[in-house]
């Protein structure tokens, strides 16, 4: 992931706090930052639907949070906390209309991945998706982060609000599993 | 540049099997999703905006806005029948014995009235009894007289074609006229011998037995 200059982030939150000046400055933050969003939280949610759900919820929460946004927290790690936040509610919420457990959830997001357009388990990028699924929800987010986005752990603790050698050690053991799951499927 | 290659050396220490992996999400994204996203995000901030608004000027009006007084009776919803009109179908009307009748009927009064019309035109060459008789007298053998006086009697007849009744009335007169008494006459002047001769030729017996 390439690292987004600060200057430009705090300075779109000064534009957005100009009132004169705030459609456009929001503007320009929701076309930086919403493909890398959409993705993120697509692998969590896995349908497109519910992922522009999440996603219109987050900017959402965005727009009405700038206006006391502390410039001494990076914008896009901001955004992101927003963004795991969202999906960890939708995913609890789904929980709940289908009063089912965690394993019973995973296997209702593996259903979904199954009945995405192009799914083959027998390729190895969908093996990876379904072998994803099967870790806890913060080892997914961690994974997801490290794996797909590159995200350096720093940026990421900032996120998760957890320390860097507990990200590591999750991580670690995210990787792990999706092996043993890839040897043995 | 540093951080993506320490990320895969990190990746490849804990396992080479998902190091070597494509780091591709296969999920596919709506075309033009994102170049729409922005518009649509603005439209509902712009609603939940409207919103907000209005609960600030007045709570109360907001609080009301989704609240619904009114009642509808229990499992209303449950029995209730749409009535669910079929558009009916254009009458067509095919032939049916009816009309056919009618035509029949049409073509049979036709064909008599036709009918009728030729019959009429042909009276002409009915024989009618005063033509054709059983007994044939020889013209040589009948008196001029008799001759001459039948056929005056036969031109005072009118003759119109349209007066088909008056023609066969008067035929009718004329074989009235012709009685026994008119017959006897006629037979007075014929001499026997030659009643005789023509009633052997036609095998009609002995000439004194009409008498």
């Amino acid at each position: 992931m390439n690292m987004i200059p600060d200057q430009d982030d705090n300075e779109l939150v000064r534009l957005f706090k100009d009132d004169a000046q705030r459609d456009k400055a929001f503007t320009i933050i929701v076309k930086k930052y919403q493909e890398k969003i959409y993705w993120q939280v697509r692998r969590m949610v896995i349908h497109h639907q519910d992922a522009d759900d999440v996603l219109q919820n987050v900017f959402i929460k965005a727009w009405n949070g700038l206006q006391n946004f502390r410039e001494d927290a990076k914008l896009y790690t901001w955004i992101y906390r927003i963004a795991v936040n969202e999906s960890l509610t939708f995913l609890e919420q789904q929980k709940k209309k289908a009063s089912v457990s965690f394993d019973d959830i995973s296997a209702n997001l593996e259903d979904k991945m199954r009945s995405e357009k192009g799914f083959d388990e027998n390729k190895a990028v969908w093996k990876l998706q379904l072998a994803i699924q099967q870790l806890p929800e913060k080892q997914k987010i961690v994974f997801n982060l490290r794996y797909f986005e590159e995200m350096p752990y720093e940026e990421m603790s900032q996120i998760l609000d957890t320390s860097v050698g507990a990200l590591k050690a999750s991580y670690h053991h995210a990787v792990k599993k999706i092996e043993e799951y890839i040897l043995n499927h | 540049m540093s951080t993506t290659i320490s990320i895969q050396q990190e990746l490849s220490s804990i396992s080479q099997h998902v190091a070597n992996l494509q780091n591709n999400t296969p999920f596919l994204m709506p075309n033009g999703y994102m170049e729409s996203f922005h518009g649509r995000l603005m439209d509902r901030l712009m609603d939940e905006s409207s919103q907000s608004e209005s609960a600030e000027i007045s709570p109360l009006l907001r609080s009301l806005q989704d609240q619904n007084p009114y009642a509808i009776p229990e499992g209303y919803f449950n029995t209730l029948k749409v009535a669910i009109s079929k558009p009916q179908a254009p009458v067509v009307k095919v032939f049916t014995m009816g009309i056919f009748a009618r035509y029949a009927a049409a073509a049979c009064l036709i064909g008599i009235l036709a009918t009728v019309f030729l019959i009429g035109s042909k009276k002409d060459g009915i024989s009618t009894a005063v033509a054709k008789t059983d007994i044939e007298i020889p013209a040589a053998q009948v008196s001029p007289d008799a001759i001459s006086s039948y056929l005056e009697e036969m031109d005072n007849l009118s003759f119109d074609e349209d007066a088909e009744n008056e023609v066969f009335s008067s035929k009718s007169n004329l074989l009235v006229d012709i009685n026994s008494s008119t017959i006897k006459e006629i037979l007075q002047e014929i001499p026997d011998n030659e009643i005789s001769l023509y009633m052997a030729q036609n095998d009609f017996g002995d000439v004194r037995s009409l008498n």
